[in-house]
């Protein structure tokens, strides 16, 4: 079907034929090849990436789980015995709120060991890393 | 465009993948070779830049390699390649788009009662190769799959992974917008959009899977 030329709506023939492959084609660069083959030496002789120390992990992330869930229900706990009420309408502001975080010096203690056993384990993971 | 002009008659695809697969790296510069027109053309399609599309082609054939042991040979190799390459290309564009035109901004094919003058054809085909790529992607992507297939539906559906009616639908469409892009009545044409639209169903994407 040709195409009317004084007709300047789109028809079939007209779509055919500026998409059709034979006339829209580009002709690789003569490197292509090497270049990609190059890149794919590259990868191949890459070393292959650190797996992650599963195994490793393991104790820290049951850690973490179970220090989760002792959160979770101690939240909860809290939650039903109404001390969010308490604090909220307590007269007292903002330090009555903080108050209870710091009741106990053995909390206080046993959260900054947490933090600390955190820390710890960064820097083993990061040292293994480093070390390959 | 879709077939091999490369081809070497000693090894299948299949076998190539087998011996990269068994370790011979060297051995994936065949597939390059077979397939480095196809893909760099699909990528040209997609982006109408030539340093690009040897980019993302050359992503395209690094991705292949990395992920050659997943190609289990339920379909033919390039199936597999162009299903891939094509998805890469998608994602490229929609990281960093080939034009940053829209429909409206298409330049407009010369009206031809005005100027007196015959139709420009390159530059009215470079315009509509420019006014597929401002379409929206689902309809853009129908489009191109299916004219670097050759008009083959079943094969574009396969490499966009969906299914044919699915690509009819959106071809229908996509068709639909050009041509209400390009058949715009000038002053001094009537012409109603569509009219010279051939005798075609209208399906509907609802009516397909």
């Amino acid at each position: 079907m040709k195409t009317n030329p004084i007709d300047p709506r789109l028809n079939e023939a007209d779509l055919n034929a500026a998409l059709a492959p034979d006339n829209d084609a580009i002709v690789p660069s003569s490197g292509f090849v090497s270049s990609v083959m190059m890149a794919v030496h590259g990868e191949a002789s890459a070393p292959a990436p650190i797996a992650f120390p599963w195994k490793r992990a393991l104790p820290g992330l049951i850690a973490a789980a179970i220090l989760a869930a002792y959160l979770s229900v101690s939240l909860v706990a809290f939650l039903r015995s109404g001390g969010v009420r308490h604090i909220l309408f307590s007269s007292m502001g903002w330090p009555a709120i903080l108050a209870p975080l710091f009741r106990h010096a053995t909390d206080a203690l046993w959260l900054t060991v947490s933090l600390a056993v955190c820390l710890a384990s960064l820097l083993f993971c990061r040292r293994l890393i480093t070390s390959g | 465009m879709t077939t091999a002009p490369q081809s070497e008659p000693h090894f299948t695809d299949e076998a190539v993948v087998a011996r990269v697969l068994s370790g011979d790296t060297a051995a994936f510069e065949a597939i390059v070779r077979r397939w480095q027109s196809p893909l760099v053309n699909l990528a040209w399609r997609f982006c109408r830049d030539r340093a690009r599309a040897e980019e993302m082609a050359q992503e395209a054939f690094l991705r292949a390699w990395r992920n050659l042991a997943q190609f289990r040979g339920d379909s033919a190799f390039s199936t597999w390649l162009f299903a891939l390459a094509a998805n890469l290309y998608r994602t490229e564009l929609r990281r960093i788009p080939a034009t940053m035109l829209s429909l409206d901004e298409i330049a407009e094919p010369p009206d031809p009662v005005i100027a007196g003058a015959a139709l420009d054809q390159s530059a009215r085909d470079e315009s509509l190769r420019r006014a597929v790529l401002a379409l929206p992607p689902k309809y853009r992507d129908a489009i191109l799959l299916s004219y670097f297939h050759e008009q083959d539906v079943p094969s574009a559906a396969r490499t966009l992974r969906l299914p044919e009616g699915t690509v009819k639908v959106r071809l229908f469409r996509g068709r639909e917008l050009l041509r209400s892009k390009f058949s715009r009545p000038r002053s001094g044409i009537n012409a109603a959009p569509g009219s010279v639209l051939p005798a075609a169903t209208h399906p509907t994407e609802a009516q397909t899977p």
